[in-house]
């Protein structure tokens, strides 16, 4: 399976500061982040033409999932 | 030459302190637009599940899209425990390109609505496509079992390990 740099990039670093929010990573960037994730795609394509950009919701602190 | 795909999925902390959760890159595709989303392996989700914004990013227009009543009477009285009705039922809408409005309830016992619409995914090499619930939530994207996880010929998930697999055929 081919190896996904964003997503490397994403586990790879600290993102606290971004915790409860959406992330839009595009070439080993974030090139947007919001609240919701309306906001962030919107950002992120006028940003990036990429269409490998990668959005990640991070965990909330302290927050367990139940699914 | 065996054409079964192994696709990996490893179990990560997304920032320090939260717990391992097994994450995937999936593509989302309708018609010239796509979008990459990190999702949670879900084994309990029925459906995969994700955002109706990110629906609405992708160009989806849910209401013009709206199945037909009889079809969404279909769905009410559908026999989900029986694949091959399952089957058929998804199989139909995702030729049709119909949504469906359903309420999928959550592990917390709220139900939340959205729709049921297929769109083409693409999880490592492997492309499909694949019946969404999207729902009106701001939640993590989930893959689910329905189209996916029932087309494995072995998922795996080694917690020891921190990693995951499906294969597929």
């Amino acid at each position: 399976m081919k190896k996904d740099k964003d997503l490397d990039f994403l586990f790879k670093n600290d993102l606290s500061k971004y915790s409860g929010k959406w992330v839009a990573i595009s070439n080993r960037k974030i090139v947007s982040s919001g609240r919701n994730i309306k906001n962030t795609m919107t950002q992120a394509r006028k940003k990036s033409r990429s269409k490998e950009t990668l959005y990640a919701k991070i965990p909330a602190k302290n927050q367990s999932l139940i699914l | 030459m065996s054409n079964v795909q192994k696709i990996e999925f490893s179990f990560r902390p997304l920032t320090p302190k939260t717990l391992h959760r097994p994450c995937i890159a999936v593509k989302f595709r309708n018609n010239n637009r796509e979008d990459k989303l990190l999702c949670i392996v879900d084994s309990g989700a029925d459906f995969t599940t994700i955002p109706i914004q990110a629906g609405f990013m992708l160009g989806i227009n849910f209401n013009k899209s709206l199945a037909p009543e009889k079809i969404i009477e279909e769905w009410r009285n559908l026999n989900q425990s029986d694949n091959k009705q399952l089957n058929d039922f998804i199989k139909k809408i995702t030729e049709k390109k119909f949504a469906v409005p359903i309420n999928i309830g959550c592990a917390c016992g709220k139900g939340t609505n959205g729709f049921l619409y297929s769109v083409e995914v693409e999880i490592g090499n492997h492309k499909k496509n694949l019946p969404i619930f999207w729902i009106n939530a701001d939640i993590n994207p989930l893959l689910g079992r329905t189209g996916f996880f029932d087309k494995a010929k072995e998922v795996v998930f080694n917690a020891r390990q921190n990693k995951g697999h499906f294969l597929m055929e």
